[in-house]
């Protein structure tokens, strides 16, 4: 595998750090007049999700990590894995619960998302930024009632909760932003 | 239509402030020369890389040679103001290519230079605070160790309690330079401080300086300004200071640079 050296270090350049995947956040260039230069990373750690920041001389390098993202079709959950298929070549890749985290409540049958895969296994699951789920179960609507109103928790069809405004009924279909549970709106049907 | 990614105002800003830098050493009477940016030969710093132009030379990463040249020459006092070129340095306060002043004052010592310095910045930014501290209190205050006594070991031990390092440093100058820039520097507030009486390991002329007994030297101070910010655009100006008493001593002692 290729290795990068400090100075070709660029947010999102994925490299190998104590034997883990990790992702550059930021790279600070600090180097006083003619004195020895430093880099100072903060990486995110692609397995535990922790963010650190270590130093080092420019110069040192770091090898890349076999880190892609891919799009796959997210197929079912057989009650332990969730299987993912590649839309064209019809291979299929599981990925388990620690994989899946917090993804899970989004993910609905045959949508497309992007599985992170380390050496060909997947890493991470990241649901599209915006997903439309039907309301499985909310307090009734109230007739009359406009965005102005209060809100109320509605469950979707995967299972997410997500705030609501009061006019939301029962098998509506809605917008939701999937990095902050947001509700943007109802979907045209 | 091109639009520059500095505004008009802030290049309007540059502009005053490169014409006021030359009206402040015109008024002293000292010397813009312009020397070369393209030379067959480079600098021998161990952190200081060229950037090496195809079949002809290096573009110079600071005047400095070429200046002491003229110095040994009798040119008298000198300023460059243009660029000098670094390579692999890039981030928030460098830049590959950059806008550098730089001046010999003839005859005066280190701190008489801090005093123009003073008066440069203060003609620059009037409202600014501007103080002096030795590299070993500024240290000593903020790290608890004295760096001119302290260890290789003992500077490695207060490494590894502040910073997460990927591999150890083996020499006491690169682990004075990371605790200055990461744990000094950055608590040294805001305005100006000038930093004087760097500990000797951190002295490009040292080991030239010893080479010359009975010469009276001062010591070596390089005099660095922090938090006080350029516009942006105007990108990373290195003021250096470092050699007032050099300068002293090749007029009365040494003989013309190359």
């Amino acid at each position: 595998m290729a290795s990068y050296s400090t100075s070709e270090f660029r947010s999102g350049m994925k490299v190998m750090l104590d034997g883990d995947p990790c992702s550059i956040v930021e790279n600070e260039f600090v180097k006083p007049g003619k004195g020895q230069a430093f880099n100072r990373v903060r990486l995110k750690n692609l397995r535990s999700g922790r963010v650190w920041e270590r130093t080092f001389k420019s110069g040192e390098t770091l090898e890349a990590a076999d880190v892609v993202d891919r799009e796959m079709q997210y197929l079912y959950n057989d009650g332990e894995f969730w299987h993912f298929m590649h839309p064209e070549t019809f291979e299929q890749l599981q990925a388990d619960q620690e994989t899946v985290s917090d993804a899970a409540k989004w993910l609905r049958e045959q949508d497309v998302v992007t599985l992170t895969l380390y050496n060909g296994q997947p890493l991470a699951v990241t649901p599209p930024n915006h997903v439309e789920l039907e309301v499985v179960q909310t307090d009734p609507g109230l007739k009359g009632d406009t965005a102005q109103g209060g809100t109320k928790p509605a469950t979707l069809s995967t299972g997410a909760v997500v705030k609501v405004p009061l006019f939301v009924s029962i098998g509506d279909v809605l917008r939701v932003d999937t990095r902050t549970g947001e509700y943007l709106g109802r979907a045209n049907k | 239509m091109f639009h520059p990614s500095a505004s008009l105002d802030l290049l309007q800003k540059r502009a005053q402030l490169l014409q006021q830098l030359r009206a402040f050493f015109f008024a002293r009477q000292i010397m813009e020369v312009d020397v070369p940016a393209l030379g067959q030969n480079t600098v021998t710093d161990v952190h200081l890389e060229p950037l090496q132009v195809l079949d002809t030379g290096y573009l110079q990463t600071s005047p400095e040679y070429f200046m002491k040249r003229l110095l040994a020459a009798g040119s008298g006092s000198i300023y460059y103001l243009g660029k000098a070129y670094r390579r692999d340095e890039s981030g928030r306060r460098h830049r590959a290519e950059f806008t550098l002043l730089e001046w010999y004052s003839v005859g005066l010592d280190d701190r008489e230079l801090m005093a123009q310095m003073t008066e440069l910045f203060a003609l620059l930014a009037p409202a600014t605070d501007i103080r002096r501290r030795s590299y070993g209190e500024a240290f000593q205050t903020l790290l608890g160790l004295c760096p001119h006594r302290a260890s290789l070991a003992e500077l490695q031990a207060l490494i590894a309690a502040r910073l997460e390092l990927h591999s150890p440093l083996d020499n006491k100058s690169a682990c004075l330079d990371l605790l200055f820039s990461f744990c000094v520097e950055p608590q040294l507030g805001p305005g100006i401080t000038f930093i004087c009486d760097y500990p000797a390991e951190q002295c490009a002329w040292r080991a030239w300086i010893r080479m010359r007994k009975g010469c009276r030297w001062r010591g070596v101070s390089r005099c660095i300004g922090t938090a006080w910010s350029w516009p942006t655009a105007i990108g990373s100006c290195a003021v250096r200071t470092s050699n007032a008493g050099a300068l002293k001593m090749i007029r009365e002692f040494a003989p013309p640079l190359g």
